[in-house]
């Protein structure tokens, strides 16, 4: 853990959503001992630097009495500034919260966390509406890593075992297997999801085989819809943090610019793993997880 | 808390959305049934709309007051927080005979504000349910707040830690029993100001008084299409949406009062209040005020 350098890059936008999202950031600052950034991207044709400059020292206030947390402003167009900065940080966790409801329909909407989580090799946290930001300050018990498929990798899990491990907690390996239906053979042609529970109980099972701290892991399998069910995991297993592939997470149909929609009612936070980063992972973690 | 003089609509309408979209529907099927279809029986125009309306408002006004009495109670439980920890800051400094002859720079009186910087930090967190060690770290240092990490009430803890240092003061002659009696009132009344706190937290609005209106509310705004089909025909989707709007924005306004403490917009603005007494006791103690005032943010104060 304290091999590793920690850093947290919170981007604001000073949307109630950010400011909800305060708690969260607080417990993953004390758990991780990370290093805090906000972030903010202005444009500077709508305000003003002293403007900005009041707001962004403002918001958030209290992390100033953080050992380590420093502001950064940057102008110019949000999704290219929060991405050079992303690019210029090693090790660097980047917390996105969903921007705020506004109940009216976006047809041109493109999400910013789906093209930054495109765009960067980093990987990011976020929240979700849903999700009752209301939790617990004390650390974290129960993490979750939700499997689809093997081709997606299992960096996801190498981490969430790593961050389990670290935190004494208890690991969840989520998985479900969708219904039947016409559309399944063909899906078997491009991927060697299992099809039943049986096999994915045996594919869990021989990634719990090789965990370091087996004990203390948990497989839950299901079948359905995905995104029904997830919420029913994720509440039988009281996960507080799920951690999925940057593959999975970026999963949806073709006319969506947004974040894979089994994830929207997601109760818990939610960590896209990169394939090669491991700012989550102790160097003991990765040297005891060797995973195929 | 607000501080802007309008309350944005895009902050309003996701709240209100679902219903107001629900009711303009029935609405337009109403007013076309009517006016094309020659549904007359749809409109009731004996149906006692007014006396209605009155009677909602009367809870609603109830519902309101009620929510506003606990956000003002919140509000004035922090301005005494405010007065309180100023209040115990000078009598830390000036209160322990501790041989120096400038006060300010004696350490146990600088530790003990210390402390209470970060029970205020503290209280607010745990209001919040937000995690307090890594501003407790900045402001104590990283031995004094691991030893905090140990109880589930953090305030609590550090109001026991103080009394705990002045004893040891006491034991060691820096305070006699008439000081000891003043500053112990003071850490009372920090006591009674988290727990009257934690009773706003953990004690709801009766849920009677959140569940009747907002089904009146309901109801009301379902009739009123049928009230007013009759005289205003296709136009009565228009008028029945401003009036449905007016009730639902009244409820609304109310529940997002009523948790002065649940981390939204509409908090007292605890970090801010915070803020304020952090910087008056490190001024009180001569140390350099490096933080800067917390301004609105878009119009809010957190």
């Amino acid at each position: 853990m304290t091999d590793n350098v920690h850093h947290v890059i919170f981007a604001i936008n000073f949307s109630d959503a950010c400011h909800a999202a305060i708690p969260s950031v607080a417990r993953i600052v004390d758990t991780l001992s990370a290093r805090l950034t906000i972030l903010h991207v202005y444009d500077p044709r709508k305000k003003t630097f002293r403007e900005v400059d009041s707001m962004l020292h403002s918001f958030f206030a209290e992390a100033d009495n953080y050992p380590h947390c420093e502001r950064q402003m940057i102008s110019g167009p949000v999704f290219e500034g929060i991405a050079e900065f992303c690019r210029q940080q090693k090790n660097a966790l980047l917390f996105l919260p969903a921007s705020d409801r506004i109940d009216l329909p976006r047809p041109f909407h493109r999400s910013l966390r789906s093209r930054i989580l495109r765009a960067l090799p980093a990987s990011m946290w976020t929240l979700n509406r849903t999700q009752n930001l209301v939790s617990s300050p004390g650390t974290i018990k129960h993490v979750a890593a939700w499997l689809t498929r093997p081709e997606e990798g299992l960096d996801h899990v190498r981490q969430a075992a790593a961050h389990a491990e670290m935190m004494d907690a208890t690991l969840h390996l989520l998985c479900v297997v969708p219904n039947v239906n016409e559309g399944t053979l063909g899906a078997t042609m491009f991927s060697a999801a299992p099809l039943g529970t049986e096999y994915a109980m045996t594919w869990l099972n021989s990634i719990v085989v090789r965990l370091p701290n087996r004990q203390n892991v948990k497989i839950h399998v299901t079948q359905g819809n995905r995104k029904r069910m997830l919420g029913k995991l994720l509440r039988q297993s009281q996960a507080e943090l799920l951690m999925v592939s940057r593959q999975s997470a970026l999963e949806s149909d073709s006319f969506r610019a947004a974040l894979n929609p089994t994830f929207e009612d997601c109760s818990s936070a939610l960590i896209c793993v990169a394939e090669e980063n491991s700012s989550l992972l102790t160097k003991t973690g990765l040297g005891s997880l060797k995973l195929a | 808390m607000m501080v802007r003089d309008q309350l944005s609509l895009k902050r309003l309408w996701p709240q209100a959305s679902k219903r107001l979209m629900l009711l303009l529907a029935f609405d337009c099927t109403i007013a076309v049934l009517y006016s094309v279809y020659d549904f007359k029986f749809l409109a009731l125009s004996g149906l006692p709309l007014a006396p209605l309306g009155s009677a909602i408002t009367i809870f609603l006004a109830f519902r309101t007051n009620a929510a506003y009495g606990r956000w003002w109670e919140a509000r004035q439980l922090w301005g005494s927080l405010v007065n309180t920890s100023r209040t115990l800051a000078r009598q830390f400094l000036t209160m322990l005979d501790d041989g120096l002859e400038d006060a300010e720079l004696a350490p146990l009186g600088r530790r003990l504000v210390l402390y209470q910087i970060a029970f205020v930090h503290a209280l607010r967190c745990h209001l919040r349910r937000q995690n307090p060690f890594p501003e407790l770290v900045g402001v104590l240092g990283v031995d004094d707040a691991e030893l905090l990490r140990a109880y589930g009430n953090v305030p609590a803890a550090i109001n026991l830690k103080i009394g705990r240092l002045l004893k040891q003061a006491r034991h060691q002659g820096m305070l006699d029993s008439f000081r000891w009696i003043s500053i112990d009132e003071n850490l009372t009344a920090l006591s009674n100001i988290q727990g009257a706190c934690e009773r706003i937290k953990n004690t709801p609005l009766p849920r009677q008084f959140d569940y009747l209106p907002r089904l009146l509310v309901n109801a009301f705004c379902w009739l009123v299409p049928l009230g007013l089909v009759g005289e205003l025909g296709l136009m009565t989707p228009v008028a029945s949406v401003l009036i449905s709007f007016t009730f639902i924005a009244a409820d609304v306004v109310s529940r997002e009062i009523e948790d002065p403490f649940e981390n939204t917009i509409h908090d007292t603005p605890m970090t801010s209040l915070s803020r304020t007494i952090e910087k008056n006791l490190r001024e009180q103690m001569n140390l350099p005020n490096t933080l800067r005032d917390v301004h609105p943010v878009d119009g809010f104060v957190y």
